[in-house]
């Protein structure tokens, strides 16, 4: 098996999804209740903006020390009985899992959410190896009913209606009415995925905090799939990215709280399970085994550089995206890409490469609304500069140190070299008034098709005369006066 | 090379930069905004449980038993699941033998999961439990699962019923883990429960009793 992409075309799936009205009208009326629903838990600017300074220092704080903290948190983890993996990249984590579950006995895990697993494509990676992955979050358990892949990283299925999740129910489960009853479509998913509970041998989740200092993962959730998940089978395996790592079990308060509004509008969510230890002799129940698998996969490149190490800092909220002027109107699928929206288009060129991912960063407008409600205050419009500049910038630029793999994927020396002309017209007056005299009589022999330009907009004509023409002009009516 | 040591060798080589830890100072807008006097953190508690379908029962240390016998009778319980060996067990335990109408049957968790699963997964519809704190800023219950009281009692079964002193209640989970030092030494599984299992995966629509409890219901001892 592979972790090979094949290379998406982000501007083609952007531009079909921006067409298409079903897609547009459910995105947009999910983000809207999303938006509304984290306004209404921050009523008080003030407590936010300190809220925010707060999430921030923790998480720079943090990263400021994350070789340090991973170690405590190994040190800690094993210390309560938790036996910690380290994964360079997604294939070596795969086969951390795929080791486990042999070591199980079992050809089968349940799942909690975790977006790492997507990352990693475990579930593509076990099925390849005769195993299988069942999701059991409600929102991943309709998306891979229906063989698709998250479009939002909290709400996977937010892209459909209860009328396809109906269908979908009716279509794929067995012996299942139809109904469009969100209620009877939830105890339908609720007994299906029971009975799995109950024999389940390996359960999988993410993290959503790792505290050094303790040794404790801490899961955020409202169904109860995270708690099962972690606490009816025998064997748990949680599975997080390096950067999730806070020095204290008291930062867990306020990034619970920045995560949680942030991301539902809720004040807290409906179960917080921190767990220390696998189950201890004399407890009755809990998994005899908890295995932590710890994921680089690029994220040691965006924390090389003091920069982009920012990314790092990011609690996986979503609020970035409900926020998204972009991602409200083409969804999250057109990213391609495991995590869509503004922190997509920041951490994956780490995870997968500038080569894969060259169109992300420039897919903005850079309105600045996603670093706006960013909890930990990440300045992303800057670090998608950042990433425009290293994707033009070629890999054997003197004096430019090689940061993101991949990097100079959009280089063309074609324009690099009209850069170059225009900087050298523009600083030397003779050129520029030749330019410009040029420019202004030649107007006319523009064509009216000047590429990707015209395919929205008028085409760019320059006018009759330049401004300077024009201001002596005025000049010379007014007699020479300012 | 270990993975681990490529990760960490790579992790040193960065740059490093002094980032200060977050003063007090700076923590406590976790905690000011969040700190009520007793009525308020009394009715903050159950207004926001209430919110997510919770249902809440003002009862003393004398009612209470008897409230959840009337519960039991009135929701038609099959049965219902006691701690191992808890304070609250005693009471309930008087109060179904002197009851006059049937009760369903109390059952106790007292030995392994792998001895008794399939009749926790289906066959149990209630557990009562104790809590080990509550929360006013958020409406939550703090659960320290015990031997005595194991974690799946809290979760398998279609109703959980957890009892809280007024007492106990905190204002905010900061100041809470702080007074109780909790970074000296955390149980193996810790739970805040803030209402039923829901979920709104499903066109944004909320619907309860996902995965977990379907009904949570809170006997509130105001006496204690
Ligand atoms: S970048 Fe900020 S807003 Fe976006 S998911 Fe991460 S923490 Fe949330």
């Amino acid at each position: 098996m592979s972790h090979s992409h094949p290379l998406h075309d982000f501007r083609a799936a952007s531009s079909h999804a921006a067409q298409d009205p079903t897609q547009r009208h459910n995105t947009r009326a999910a983000m809207d209740f999303l938006m509304q629903r984290r306004a209404a838990q921050f009523p008080d600017a003030d407590e936010l903006s300190r809220l925010r300074d707060l999430g921030q220092r923790i998480r720079q704080r943090a990263l400021s020390r994350l070789p340090l903290l991973l170690e405590q948190l190994e040190a800690r983890c094993v210390a309560n009985g938790i036996q910690v993996h380290w994964a360079d990249t997604p294939a070596e984590a795969c086969e951390i899992v795929a080791g486990l579950m042999r070591q199980a006995n079992s050809q089968e895990i349940i799942k909690g959410k975790s977006m790492v697993s997507e990352e990693i494509e475990l579930n593509h990676f076990l099925e390849a190896q005769g195993m299988t992955a069942l999701e059991s979050d409600m929102g991943e358990f309709i998306v891979q009913l229906a063989h698709e892949k998250p479009s939002h990283i909290i709400m996977p299925a937010i892209h459909k209606t209860k009328v396809d999740i109906a269908h979908l129910f009716h279509d794929e489960l067995p012996r299942t009415p139809y109904t469009e009853d969100v209620d009877e479509l939830i105890q339908i998913g609720r007994h299906a995925l029971r009975q799995r509970f109950f024999t389940a041998k390996v359960g999988l989740s993410g993290v959503n905090v790792a505290v050094a200092e303790t040794g404790t993962l801490v899961l955020v959730e409202n169904e109860g799939n995270g708690r099962l998940t972690t606490s009816a089978p025998e064997m748990h395996i949680a599975i997080t990215g390096i950067e999730k790592v806070v020095e204290k079990l008291e930062d867990v308060p306020p990034i619970l709280s920045l995560l949680t509004r942030s991301a539902t509008g809720q004040p807290i969510t409906t179960y917080v399970n921190m767990i220390s230890s696998p189950r201890k002799a004399g407890e009755k129940d809990g998994p005899q085994q908890v295995h932590l698998v710890l994921l680089d996969n690029g994220r040691s490149q965006a924390y090389a550089d003091l920069q982009l190490r920012e990314t790092l800092q990011c609690i996986r909220c979503g609020a970035c995206m409900n926020h998204c002027p972009v991602y409200t109107r083409i969804g999250g699928h057109a990213y391609g890409t495991t995590y869509p929206g503004p922190i997509g288009k920041i951490i994956s060129p780490h995870l997968l490469g500038l080569d894969d991912t060259k169109d992300l960063p420039s897919a903005s407008t850079l309105c600045g609304a996603c670093s706006e409600v960013c909890p930990v205050r990440i300045p992303i419009p800057e670090l998608l500069l950042r990433l425009r500049q290293e994707s033009v910038t070629p890999e054997n630029e003197p004096n430019h140190p090689h940061t993101v793999r991949g990097q100079g994927a959009k280089y063309r020396a074609t324009e690099k070299w009209l850069w170059r002309s225009w900087a050298r017209i523009y600083s030397q007056p003779v050129l520029y008034r030749a330019s410009r005299f040029a420019a202004t009589r030649l107007r006319g022999l523009l064509p009216h098709d000047v590429g990707a330009w015209t395919i929205a907009r008028a085409k760019p004509q320059p006018a009759a005369k330049s401004l300077h023409e024009l201001v002596a002009e005025y000049q010379a009516t007014q007699g020479n006066q300012p | 090379m270990t993975a681990k040591t490529r990760i960490l060798s790579r992790l040193r080589a960065a740059p490093s930069q002094q980032k200060a830890a977050p003063s007090a100072e700076d923590y406590a807008v976790a905690q000011q905004p969040w700190r009520f006097d007793s009525t308020e953190r009394t009715s903050r508690f159950k207004d926001l449980l209430t919110a997510v379908q919770t249902e809440i029962h003002d009862c003393t240390s004398e009612t209470w038993p008897q409230t959840l016998a009337e519960l039991a009778a009135q929701k038609g319980w099959r049965n219902l699941l006691l701690p191992e060996n808890s304070p609250l067990n005693n009471a309930i335990e008087q109060t179904w033998q002197n009851s006059v109408s049937a009760l369903p049957p109390l059952q106790h968790y007292d030995q392994a999961i792998e001895a008794w699963r399939e009749a926790l997964f289906f066959d149990t519809d209630a557990a009562i439990t104790g809590c080990h704190a509550a929360i006013a800023a958020t409406g939550s219950i703090v659960l320290w699962p015990s031997p005595s009281e194991p974690r799946l009692m809290s979760l398998v079964p279609p109703t959980h019923i957890v009892v809280v002193k007024q007492s106990q209640l905190a204002d905010n989970l900061l100041d809470l883990m702080q007074q109780q030092q909790w970074q000296q030494g955390m149980p193996t599984n810790l739970v805040l429960v803030s209402g039923p299992s829901k979920t709104s995966d499903i066109q944004r629509v909320t619907a309860y009793g996902a995965h977990g409890p379907k009904a949570l219901i809170v006997l509130f001892l105001t006496d204690c």
